[in-house]
């Protein structure tokens, strides 16, 4: 099965499946056509899913405003909780000093500039806890140094903190971008 | 006389406008998603929940089964379930007869049925049977709730509704550009099973969605206005043994006969008062309380 994420607004798996109808409203109002219906199994109803590397959502929330069983939350785009990003920093090159290259294409991109990947010192990508995990930076960097970890597929002790990444221990430039954490779930 | 200076015309029309607002509906699931994908995106949804312009209307059976689901309910999913068996309480089940695509596809279904066997209607069966069809839906929803409240929280129901598997459809084919291949097996099986048994079984005995409109239509008989056809027995020239009324109707109800359980099932079609045009003009929609 291809690694996909839920639209923005969701909460657990289970709370949204019992909630989804398979009206494809949402499906109608995105703009930018990123979301999919496929069934979840053999009982399961058609229900909305992102497949971030082919399309990833640019968090317009349209859908999360239209939903009208709330299966998908009408949360602001903070609360988006789809997931989580995490960068390989071993592989951006933006942190290999030697390249002398600004790619800056993640930070350009991401729909919460500014908040969800930050400049630290001024020219490094850094990827913040305030990552909703849109997928959009996966989507768009060009060498494949970042991946997205959908919310329902986070390991138990990612939830209250940093997701465990294999490059902790790479590097001690910019400690905060090799570790994504999980957006509080504010909206209750 | 002057009501029957009206009526023809309307009367004359009402099978060509339910054909035109049934094959219209139709159509505007297929136009829908049409829209949507040239960006015009005010109308959305299908037959399951759908969103018109900020006015939102939903298979009150959808609803019900995300609400016991999930234990919650939001504002959007009352006014949607609402407005659809708001109307049915005034207008009856008249989604099952002028909106619904899977209706139109079975009286046609029913139609080729009747022109092969050369009956014009099942005309044997009469309005005898009154709970039985609300009962055996009732059945299967109760089951599907039990199912959904102990194991299974998801909207398993919906799988048998057959116009949303119609809509759907085409919001798969034309947004996704995918086939619902489900859809493509599972609605003609059920018009083929239909056409093998008669008697439009799928409508009248299984079809979930249609329990929780044709209850609120039930209830609506209890309001001081609601849609209804009514039968005039003085106007009624045919002989008791003539039934053109009866096998016009393709629920197999008895038009004659006008108790509410029989009521609550007719689906303000208007076949019986096309039949009895030509006749006695004795059966008529009425938009008003009993008498």
């Amino acid at each position: 099965m291809r690694e996909f994420l839920r639209p923005p607004g969701v909460l657990s798996e289970k709370d949204f499946k019992s909630r989804c109808i398979s009206c494809g409203q949402c499906v109608g109002v995105c703009n930018y056509a990123c979301i999919a219906m496929t069934p979840d199994s053999l009982f399961g109803l058609d229900t909305p899913k992102v497949f971030h590397r082919e399309s990833p959502c640019f968090l317009c929330m349209k859908c999360s405003e239209i939903c009208p069983t709330d299966a998908l939350r009408d949360v602001p785009m903070e609360q988006s909780g789809m997931g989580v990003a995490v960068m390989d920093i071993k592989k951006c090159v933006d942190y290999q000093e030697e390249n002398m290259i600004m790619c800056w294409t993640c930070y350009e991109r991401c729909p919460m500039k500014g908040a969800a990947i930050t400049l630290e010192s001024g020219y490094i990508p850094t990827i913040t806890d305030k990552c909703v995990g849109c997928g959009v930076c996966e989507y768009v960097c060009p060498i494949h140094a970042i991946s997205t970890t959908p919310t329902r597929k986070l390991p138990p002790a990612a939830k209250t903190g940093a997701i465990p990444s294999k490059t902790t221990d790479s590097t001690n430039v910019a400690p905060s971008a090799i570790s994504g954490t999980v957006p509080e779930e504010g909206a209750k | 006389m002057k009501e029957s200076s009206i009526r023809p015309t309307i009367r004359r029309s009402i099978r060509v406008t339910r054909r035109a607002v049934q094959v219209g509906t139709f159509l505007a699931f297929v136009l829908i998603p049409l829209l949507n994908n040239y960006d015009m995106r005010a109308l959305t949804g299908n037959m399951v929940a759908f969103n018109a312009a900020g006015v939102p209307l939903a298979d009150p059976l959808a609803m019900l089964q995300a609400a016991v689901g999930s234990f919650s309910v939001t504002a959007v999913m009352i006014t949607g379930a609402g407005l659809v068996l708001l109307a049915a309480a005034l207008l009856g089940p008249a989604f099952c007869g002028w909106l619904c695509p899977f209706g139109l596809l079975s009286e046609l279904v029913q139609c080729l049925r009747n022109k092969k066997s050369g009956v014009s209607g099942s005309a044997k069966s009469s309005g005898a049977v009154f709970f039985r069809p609300v009962l055996l839906k009732s059945g299967l929803v109760a089951a599907g709730l039990l199912l959904i409240l102990t194991a299974l929280p998801l909207p398993v129901l919906t799988q048998l509704s057959m116009p949303a598997w119609i809509t759907r459809f085409w919001q798969h084919a034309i947004l996704l550009r995918e086939i619902l291949w489900p859809a493509l097996w599972l609605v003609p099986a059920v018009l083929l099973a239909e056409f093998v048994l008669g008697g439009r079984f799928w409508c009248r005995y299984l079809c979930p969605q249609s329990l929780l409109i044709s209850l609120a239509g039930l209830a609506g008989l209890a309001l001081p206005k609601r849609l209804q056809v009514r039968f005039t027995p003085k106007a009624c020239n045919c002989p008791a043994s003539d039934r053109a009324c009866l096998a016009a109707c393709s629920l197999n109800l008895n038009p004659r006969k006008p108790v509410a359980a029989q009521m609550a099932q007719c689906v303000n079609c208007g076949d019986c008062v096309e039949a009895c045009k030509k006749r006695g003009r004795a059966l008529g929609f009425k938009f008003s309380a009993k008498d």
